[in-house]
């Protein structure tokens, strides 16, 4: 009796640490969006967006981005820009208020984890033992290989960068970032998904329109 | 965990193995249910279905038993939020949260009524919470745990199931203090099992 109440109790106990489940990639992705501190939103009335998605480090990186999408993309942040109150400028003819750039980088990751096994064994020697291994585990090794991407979208300020830099000031900055699986029409929704959400962080973008 | 997971099973050799004597130790295990109070239920707002408890009673006389009481609770909650900080940065996404919380008491109880009959008993609990949090977040987890100093009334009845075999039901209120940067935890477990001498 009391041995069935231990396993039953130690059976229970080993299964019920961490019971979330994730049922889908999507579930794994964040969104991180952070203002310039002293960035008056109510300043910045127009905008331009250049047609292509960036992908940084792309010589160095293991995963080649498709730029098929990049119409889609860009097309979803201009509209949540507009639906904020910004009015879109043609540059370099107009001098917009911010430049809107929208880039990508994804890699692939690998993660080891060593399981040094349980001393279960060891009752063998004390009397016997005859529902465990007389045997020491020696463990085991997974390995994890996977692709992760991030998406950021960088809202900066022209007029403000000194005439003899090459950098210009950010007002604004969104990320999204996800796992990269599954086909490139899910992981396009995905995307799509996620610049709505880095806008609707951010509700300040429309102060003042 | 896994120092939790050695200790549980250090509780388990003692309660089955010991050489105790028969006529005035009690032994038995059951399942647990907590409920979520302050603290522990704003960062894990869901009822626990998945709880054990052991317990191991010494007669002291027909009226009081002293002895010691080890349990586990497992809280979890998922939600979809985001977090804003005072600079104005956010950041949102699923969030799995875990608390674990491990109760070891020592205790005293006083029964009702004459043996061998359906007893109610009030008792005290004093000890200490091992408890700890998680949170996962895309591919990454943030925990903290701490050994708080706790405490835990309880009610309840034992009732008679055979010669030496008694099952016992009972509400016990867990209150952990602040300990090592975890806030202070409460819980309400309602337990149910059976023992024997």
């Amino acid at each position: 009796m009391r041995h069935l109440l231990a396993a039953a109790a130690v059976t229970l106990a080993l299964a019920g640490c961490y019971p979330g489940e994730i049922n889908s990639a999507q579930e794994l992705d964040v969104f991180i969006t952070y203002p310039r501190n002293d960035a008056d939103f109510s300043n910045y009335l127009t905008f331009a967006i250049p047609d292509t998605v960036v992908q940084i480090d792309e010589d160095s990186s293991e995963v080649e981005i498709s730029h098929e999408n990049d119409e889609e993309i860009v097309d979803q942040v201009r509209q949540n820009l507009l639906d904020l109150g910004f009015t879109e400028v043609d540059f370099p003819d107009d001098d917009p208020d911010v430049l809107v750039l929208v880039s990508a980088v994804a890699d692939e990751y690998t993660s080891i984890s060593w399981y040094p096994g349980y001393w279960w064994g060891y009752w063998g020697w004390y009397y016997p033992c005859y529902y465990c291994y007389p045997v020491y585990p020696p463990g085991y090794v997974t390995v994890t290989n996977y692709e992760a991407g991030t998406l950021f979208i960088d809202m900066l300020e022209p007029e403000s960068a000194p005439a003899d830099s090459t950098e210009v000031p950010f007002v604004w900055t969104g990320a999204a970032n996800g796992l990269i699986v599954g086909t490139a029409g899910t992981n396009l929704t995905r995307i799509l998904n996620g610049v709505d959400r880095l806008f609707a962080q951010s509700p300040y973008l429309g102060d003042g329109k | 965990m896994k120092t939790m997971r050695i200790v549980l099973g250090v509780a388990l050799l003692l309660g089955v193995t010991a050489e105790a004597r028969a006529q005035d130790w009690y032994w038995g295990g059951g399942y647990s249910i907590g409920v979520p109070l302050s603290d522990t239920k704003d960062f894990t707002s869901s009822t626990s279905f998945r709880g054990v408890v052991l317990e191991g009673r010494k007669m002291v006389n027909e009226h009081v038993t002293a002895g010691l009481s080890f349990g586990w609770n497992v809280f979890d909650r998922q939600l979809d939020t985001t977090t804003v900080f005072e600079s104005g940065a956010a950041i949102g996404g699923n969030q799995w949260r875990y608390t674990n919380a491990f109760p070891l008491y020592a205790n005293v109880h006083y029964y009702l009524g004459e043996a061998n009959s359906l007893r109610p008993f009030i008792g005290a609990n004093v000890g200490t919470i091992y408890t700890e949090r998680r949170v996962d977040i895309n591919l990454y987890s943030l925990s903290e745990d701490a050994w708080q100093f706790a405490f835990a009334p309880e009610v309840g009845v034992v009732f008679p199931l055979g010669w030496v075999v008694r099952g016992f039901a009972s509400a016990r209120w867990n209150y952990s203090l602040e300990g090592s940067g975890v806030p202070s935890q409460q819980y309400v477990s309602f337990n149910i099992g059976v023992a024997s001498r």
